[in-house]
């Protein structure tokens, strides 16, 4: 195994990691909540690592993203996985072939991620099901939850960047 | 872009998302029983998950203690010294008395239905895209645990296990527009079902619907579980703040405030086996 190769699987695991210790924190009762809202932070990682790598790991790390939102999510198991793997290819062509990648735009495609996401939730868990008053969800739960994401998405950002900058240097090296 | 959507990548992330399906479809044919996937990410993260609520709860109470160390200084400046070295002991002391009720709570449950089997469990994880007060429990599959299995705090009942991996629980609350459980008004004998109402969650209260026209029930009556497969009898549910009108008029329901803090529990107990679990679908 050549040096290069040794230093692509290390850049990987410590995604990896930092993407769990996101969720870790995202899922500690208490942790940055704010008035009963808690952020959550894997999606604008993810969002974050289509930016740097392109839409093929963006894809696979929005799956993983995804994947531990519907752990402890009550949504049923691949819902989140398939959303945010389409958003992280989404994002990763985008980033190739529209955007530039700074945070502006990291921020707009993360609030578009967190919208299509919460949407598909309100729409597919709650609104289809005709509870009363059922716009409250949305309204009080879901919105909150992607506005506040989006407020702390710039922390998953830069963690992230300093990560790749630092591995980029080490593959210079 | 065309390139891409040749590629061998592309190719791959289809594999993924195909295998994602697989999973969504498993996890809807079993029901309460994730599809390996989850169970062994669970396995991996609930350990993790336990620690970090472990020191999230250490660093809270730090704090506690500093404010309230802040509360008694204003208040009495001369036992100030003294009070900075006891405070470690009295929260120490504080933490085996509250931990001793809550035991004793258990117990008189206990003593109560000595048919019940009971598995202690810890909040370990409350998710961001969770509604109605829902958690993550740090017992499982391993422990006895199964879907469906009663939840309930020494306060009062808290919900159901909706899923169950080796190690970890998904807990849905009785602030969940899902849950429907039979419940009875103490008092009065009238029977009714206790379930989530979006509007009323908001408040952490809940709803007790199909209460007759006639119904004497009133702000400050217990409602306690009527029983049946799913919830066993006479677990305190709550106390009735207001009764109402439905809107169609044909029956009366009562807003409940759980006796459970349901958005600030720590401790649970699962209830894995109670005489009766399964026999008849009343809930």
């Amino acid at each position: 195994m050549n040096e290069k190769l040794r230093i692509r699987i290390a850049q990987q695991v410590v995604y990896v990691l930092l993407m769990v210790a996101l969720y870790v924190l995202q899922t500690t009762p208490g942790f940055l909540e704010v008035a009963g809202t808690r952020p959550n932070l894997v999606v604008p990682a993810a969002i974050c690592i289509a930016m740097l790598e392109g839409e093929f790991l963006g894809g696979l790390y929005g799956a993983l993203a995804g994947v531990l939102c519907d752990l402890s999510g009550m949504a049923i198991f691949g819902f989140n996985g398939i959303i945010l793997l389409v958003a992280g290819v989404v994002a990763g062509l985008a980033f190739i072939y529209l955007l530039r990648p700074c945070l502006s735009n990291f921020l707009l495609l993360t609030l578009g991620a967190l919208c299509i996401r919460g949407l598909l939730d309100y729409f597919l868990n709650y609104y289809m099901w005709g509870y009363d008053q059922v716009w409250r969800v949305l309204a009080w739960e879901i919105l909150p939850v992607v506005l506040y994401t989006t407020l702390l998405a710039p922390l998953p950002y830069l963690l992230y960047r300093w990560v790749f900058g630092r591995f980029c240097q080490l593959l210079e090296d | 872009m065309g390139d891409f959507w040749k590629s061998k990548r592309f190719k791959i992330l289809i594999g993924v998302l195909v295998f994602l399906l697989a999973m969504m479809l498993q996890a809807a044919w079993n029901g309460g029983v994730p599809p390996v996937l989850a169970q062994a990410a669970g396995a991996v993260v609930t350990p993790l998950q336990k620690a970090a609520s472990f020191i999230s709860e250490g660093v809270t109470a730090h704090f506690r203690r500093y404010l309230a160390a802040d509360e008694l200084a204003e208040e009495n400046q001369q036992l100030h010294q003294q009070l900075n070295q006891l405070r470690e002991q009295m929260v120490d002391y504080e933490r085996y008395k509250q931990e001793s009720e809550t035991l004793r709570d258990y117990l008189g449950i206990r003593e109560e239905h000595a048919d019940f089997v009971f598995q202690p469990a810890s909040v370990v994880a409350r998710d961001p895209n969770s509604r109605f007060g829902s958690f993550t429990i740090d017992k499982g599959s391993l422990a006895g645990v199964e879907p469906l299995d009663p939840v309930i705090s020494a306060d009062g009942l808290v919900g159901l296990v909706r899923e169950v991996g080796p190690n970890y629980a998904k807990v849905m609350t009785i602030l969940d527009v899902e849950v429907d459980a039979g419940a009875k008004v103490l008092r009065t004998q009238d029977l009714g079902t206790i379930s989530g109402d979006v509007m009323l969650a908001e408040q952490g209260t809940c709803k007790l619907s199909y209460l007759d026209k006639d119904s004497g029930a009133a702000a400050g009556d217990l409602v306690y579980t009527s029983g049946g497969a799913i919830f066993p009898a006479d677990l305190v549910v709550g106390t009735i703040l207001r009764v109402e009108d439905e809107r169609e008029g044909i029956s009366r329901f009562a807003v409940v405030q759980p006796a459970a803090d349901i958005l600030q529990l720590t401790d649970v107990m699962v209830i894995t086996s109670f005489n009766g679990q399964g026999v008849q679908g009343n809930e």
